[in-house]
Order: structure tokens, then C-alpha cells, then sequence
């Protein structure tokens, strides 16, 4: 890999790295529209401009989906941005998602040669102009589909992982169905992700072109209640089933006064919010509390989610309160920074140890107790230690627990022979293969890896396509005990 | 405390880890969810590796031998100090085993150091700081793995 750098001789680019042009943070905090614009024209020509256009490119081996990165960039500096979006597409249904929620700083940007002596080139953001371009101006072809192979294929999860997989199987010629068990398609990126993030329209369009593309996706449809994974294949003649129905059971902290009123999971607090738009009320049905002073327990993409929006809400003090330090938190770079401009408050090296509750059973406080960084250990990690005598309550009147989410045990109930892991996801051969211990049953996405990206999950997705395309030809699986 | 001879308290320890061994075989017969009956089996399993343990060192003690000398207490991440009374049930998690697991290491180790500062018998007392010190890193295993859970799932 060095060799390759050397190779390269990155040379300084003559344009700075083009800014995301923003909604000021004092004036965003309180509205729910996207707090980032977009490049104009002018500013990705200049920023594609930038990228060196390697003979090795790194930046592909960097995308978890592997996306043409260099080809692209040469499109949009060839101003042909629906050949660009064509190229992503080759490798990525959902650009416009993953230009805004993947943590690119941490992937094709983290290697970008640019990147070794400059910033790096602003790949998620360019991969975002070309996305919303055919947005506004429309254009682009629907995905050619090989003929019909009378196979059928469910799909249990209109999530990213789910639509990605969808996408890929019809492509091939396999019929598919994606059963989603909300209202609206998207998982995630429609329950989870807050609109001041994520437009949900963007995920509408996505949906709208796998449904027209012949995808069907029954809505309301929970497999393991209304039908079993068995069901589906044998009385509805399904040849393989894909399950990426994501984690989305909220792990709590387990301490005294977790049932307090004024205690959430992320996962409804987002929920209510974003998919029953809440934030909306009384335009739409769903009410949401309005809290002063709300602390958000954990550190990741969730958490800043979840915090931003009790901001936006109303609240007058909104904290994040996690158990190491910043450096530590999982979140994207560019969403701390979001929330710290936007007013949010870090209580860090914090753990808390029981919610307080007011004689009306409502949240009056937190007790947290300060942690501190250990002596690494053999691994090279600094786990946080808890400081002795060093209880303190913040006053509270709402807690949000974000850390993290598990599998519903609702198919490990209903699904015989299907395995499960220590940590309770679906067992499966290898993330590669995605093949569950159940004959013609694959997995992928966060019900096998546990809550993990966007594109990771639609990385996810295509290999599950790829590996049940195979299987309906050759009818081959394998088997836990020889492998 | 009365005079306790080290076969006495060697019963003593090995009772304590079979309870807990049989603890954990119950609960994971009634366990609900799979992953959480794989995890208790393995505790139980963790458990009869301690009682051999006592057992070498009841060997040891018949055959008039020297019990190896206290190798000191590993110092727990604290993460057992608020559990209060932890419970499981039939519909536990991994996250609640876990801290059950927690809760009761701390119990333990707490209690040898509890005796070892009873006893006047020098030999005794050592071998209560021996237990104590065994039983600290089991906590500091456990606490270890608590870390390591929240880790992984807080990605998120």
C-alpha cells in the first residue's frame, strides 16, 4: 500500500476543500429542515477538480461497496452528472443516502491520496451533488432486468440492506417481495435517521424506483406474526428468504428508575419524531413530550440523532452523556460537531448509575458516577474505571437511552433451526455467504453484525443478492458441522 | 471467628461455586432465549473449572502440602459497585447475566476478604486472600466482558 501512495506523488490541489454549505447552527437548532444544502454546481466542479484521478485509486478499497470513486469524480469534472450517478449506481442503490449518512472520513476519504498531505477530496458530498441533481432535473433510465427466472425471493426488511438486496435480485430476473413491518419503507433511514439529516422524501423517491422496477413491498407486514419464515416458503412458495430486519430491540442500562416516566429508548424517542412526525404535532397525530432538560445516554450516530431533535423539540439544556471520552465517541466527526455548534452539552467519562424520579413517577434527575481512563490494557484499550465517591445527580425531567439495540427474539421463536449467536443475532456461515443455519434462509445487516452502517448493510444486501442468486441455481448449501 | 481448619474452608468455597454452577444450569434450563441458555451453560461451565481448582488445592492441603501464597487482588473497573439486587429470570438478557455474573463475583470476593481479616491463623487468612484473589479476576473478567459488550453495541 505504500508503494502504491509513492507511486501516486500527490500533488497540492489548487483548490481548497469546498465547504458544505450549512443552515446557520443557532437558527437550525429550532427547525427540522436539512442543516447541510448541498454543493452548488460551481462548488463540485471545483471540489471534483481536486481529486488527482490516481492510477490506484485507494479510495475504492476504502468504500465498503466499492464504488468507481475516480470514475465518478472524472464524470461530474466532465460535467456529465447522470453519468456519474449511473457509475455509483453500479456499485450503490442509494447515493443520495450514503452521500449524506455514510462515514466517509472513515472509509474512502480516510485513504484518499489527496488526503495524505491535504484534505482529502469530498467524495460523500460529490456522490451527494450527483444524487440530488437527478433529484431536481430528473433523468436516468431504470435499471435494465434480465428476464424473468420464475424463482421467487422474500425479502423480510424494506431497510437499506433489504431495499439494496431487493434491487439486486430483481435485476437478475428473481421476483421479489419485501415484507416491512412499519408503515413506510426505508427502516432506518425513515424511523431512525431525523429529517434534519436525512430528507425522508429522498428515501421515497429510492422506494418509488424499486417498486417500479417490479419489486413489491407488502407494508404492516410482520413476519413471525402474520406469517412464519416456514410459511413463506412452503405454503407460499418463496425459494429463498433474505432476513435483514435490522436490531431494532433497544438495549437499557438496566439501572433502578429506567421505568420511570420521562424514560425512552432512542429507537421510540426517534420513532415518534421522525417516522409518526411528531415534530410535526398537531399536523400529524403523534404527540411527543416536550422536555427542558434532556440527557441522552451513549455516544454514537443515534445519540446525536436523538439528542438534536430534543433540541429542536424545545429543550433548553440537551446533553449527551457517554462513558469515556471524546475521543472515544463512536459518532461521525461531522456529527459532533453539528451538536456542539447546535448547543448540545457533553457530560463525558460519565456513567450513569439510577434514574430519579418526583412523586408523580416522572424523571426529576439522573445519579451518574465519573469515570476515568485506565492504564491500557493487553489489547492497547483504556477501559473507563469508575472513580470512587464521585456520585452526582444532574437534574433531568427526560432520559434517553441510546446504547445500542439487539434482535427481536420474535423469529428465533418462530424460525426452527434458525441459529443465534452469544449476543443473540442470526448465525450465519460467514458475513460473505450470509447463509443462515437454515436451508434456503439467508441473513445480513444488523441482525447478523448488530447495529452498524447504512452502507455496511447495503453491503450486506449485495452479497446476500449475489449468494441467493447462486443457490437458486445450484441448490447447494453448508453445513455447521463440516464447516 | 472460631478456629476453621483449610480443608474447611476449601468446602466452604467449593460449596459457594457449586451453588453458583447450579445456578446457572437452573436458569439455563428455564432461559428463554437460546444465546442467553449458550452464555449460562458456559457459566456453569466456568464455574466446575473453579471447583477444580479447589480441588488441586484440597489435594494439596491432604497431602500436607504448601497452598500457593495470595497473588494479590486485580483491581475491578467498579462496574459492580451500583448494581444493587440483581436478578435474573427466564426472560434475561445477555446484558442482565452478565451483570448477574458481576454482582456475584463481588459478593464472593468480597466476603473472603471479609474472612481473611476474621481469622488470626496466618495460614488461613492466606488462603482467604487466595480465594479474594481468585475471585477478583473473575470480576475483572466479568467487568472486562461488560466493557467490551457496551463497546461493541454503543457503535452505534
Amino acid at each position: 500500500m505504500s508503494d502504491e501512495i509513492k507511486d501516486e506523488k500527490p500533488k497540492k490541489p489548487k483548490v481548497p476543500r469546498q465547504p458544505m454549505p450549512e443552515q446557520d447552527a443557532h437558527k437550525r437548532a429550532r427547525n427540522f429542515e436539512e442543516v447541510t444544502t448541498g454543493y452548488t454546481e460551481e462548488q463540485a466542479l471545483l471540489e471534483a477538480s481536486r481529486c488527482i484521478q490516481c492510477k490506484k485509486p485507494l479510495c475504492t478499497t476504502g468504500c465498503p461497496v466499492g464504488i468507481d470513486i475516480k470514475s465518478f469524480i472524472g464524470l461530474i469534472s466532465e460535467k456529465n452528472y447522470l453519468g456519474a450517478l449511473g457509475k455509483i449506481k453500479e456499485s450503490s442503490l442509494l447515493p443520495a443516502v450514503c452521500g449524506r449518512v455514510c462515514p466517509q472520513e472513515m472509509q474512502c476519504e480516510n485513504v484518499c491520496i489527496v488526503g495524505k498531505k491535504n484534505e482529502p477530496v469530498a467524495i460523500g458530498r460529490l456522490e451527494r451533488f450527483v444524487a440530488d441533481y437527478q433529484g431536481k432535473h430528473g433523468g436516468g433510465d431504470l435499471p435494465k432486468c434480465a428476464p424473468s427466472t420464475g424463482k421467487k425471493v422474500a425479502v423480510v426488511g424494506a431497510g437499506p440492506s433489504g431495499l439494496t438486496a431487493a434491487f439486486d435480485l430483481t435485476v437478475l430476473g428473481h421476483k421479489v417481495t419485501v415484507f416491512e413491518a412499519l408503515h413506510k419503507a426505508g427502516g432506518v433511514l425513515v424511523y431512525g435517521i431525523p429529517e434534519f439529516r436525512l430528507p425522508k422524501a429522498i428515501v421515497e423517491r429510492e422506494v418509488k424506483v424499486l417498486e417500479a422496477m417490479g419489486v413489491e413491498i407488502k407494508l404492516n407486514y410482520v413476519i413471525g406474526k402474520i406469517k412464519t419464515i416456514d410459511q413463506l416458503m412452503q405454503e407460499d412458495g418463496y425459494d429463498a428468504v433474505y432476513v435483514c430486519n435490522g436490531a431494532g430491540l433497544p438495549w437499557f442500562m438496566g439501572v433502578p428508575g429506567e421505568n420511570l416516566n420521562g424514560v425512552f429508548s432512542a429507537n421510540e424517542f426517534l420513532t415518534r419524531s421522525n417516522l409518526m412526525k411528531a415534530f410535526d404535532f398537531p399536523n400529524y397525530e403523534t404527540p411527543i413530550k416536550k422536555f427542558k432538560n434532556v440527557a441522552v445516554v451513549g455516544g454514537g450516530n443515534v445519540a446525536m440523532d436523538a439528542v438534536r431533535t430534543a433540541l429542536r423539540l424545545g429543550a433548553e439544556n440537551a446533553y449527551i452523556v457517554y462513558r469515556r471520552s471524546k475521543d472515544e465517541l463512536p459518532a461521525r466527526a461531522e456529527e459532533i460537531e453539528h451538536a456542539g455548534h447546535e448547543g448540545v452539552k457533553f457530560q463525558l467519562l460519565t456513567a450513569p448509575v439510577r434514574v430519579i424520579g418526583n412523586d408523580e413517577g416522572w424523571v426529576s434527575g439522573m445519579e451518574c458516577l465519573q469515570m476515568e481512563l485506565g492504564e491500557p490494557d493487553d489489547s492497547g484499550r483504556r477501559r473507563p474505571v469508575a472513580k470512587k465517591g464521585s456520585e452526582f445527580v444532574m437534574e433531568l425531567d427526560a432520559v434517553i437511552v441510546s446504547i445500542g439495540t439487539s434482535s427481536n427474539p420474535l423469529l428465533f421463536q418462530t424460525t426452527p433451526g434458525l441459529g443465534q449467536t452469544k449476543k443473540g443475532y442470526i448465525e450465519v456461515e460467514s458475513e460473505e455467504s450470509c447463509r443462515t443455519t437454515k436451508k434456503g434462509v439467508f441473513a445480513g445487516g444488523d441482525i447478523v453484525t448488530g447495529a452498524a452502517t447504512v452502507i455496511l448493510a447495503m453491503g450486506a444486501g449485495r452479497n446476500a443478492a449475489k449468494n441467493i442468486d447462486k443457490y437458486l441455481k445450484d441448490g447447494e448449501w453448508w453445513s455447521k458441522e463440516n464447516a | 471467628m472460631e478456629d476453621i481448619t483449610l480443608k474447611e474452608i476449601i468446602d466452604y468455597a467449593k460449596i459457594n461455586e457449586d451453588n453458583a454452577r447450579q445456578f446457572y444450569l437452573n436458569a439455563a434450563e428455564h432461559a428463554k432465549r437460546d444465546n442467553v441458555k449458550t452464555f449460562l451453560l458456559a457459566l456453569a461451565k466456568q464455574e466446575q473449572t473453579h471447583i477444580d481448582r479447589l480441588n488441586e488445592l484440597d489435594k494439596i492441603v491432604d497431602k500436607g502440602g504448601r497452598i500457593p501464597k495470595p497473588h494479590g487482588i486485580v483491581k475491578p473497573l467498579g462496574y459492580a459497585e451500583h448494581l444493587g439486587n440483581v436478578t435474573i429470570d427466564a426472560d434475561a438478557d445477555y446484558q442482565q447475566v452478565l451483570k448477574f455474573a458481576m454482582a456475584r463475583e463481588k459478593e464472593a470476593l468480597e466476603s473472603y476478604q471479609k474472612y481473611a481479616k476474621l481469622v488470626d491463623d496466618k495460614k488461613a487468612k492466606d488462603l482467604f486472600l487466595l480465594l479474594a484473589g481468585e475471585e477478583s479476576e473473575h470480576l475483572r473478567g466479568f467487568e472486562n466482558q461488560y466493557d467490551d459488550f457496551m463497546k461493541e453495541i454503543e457503535n452505534w
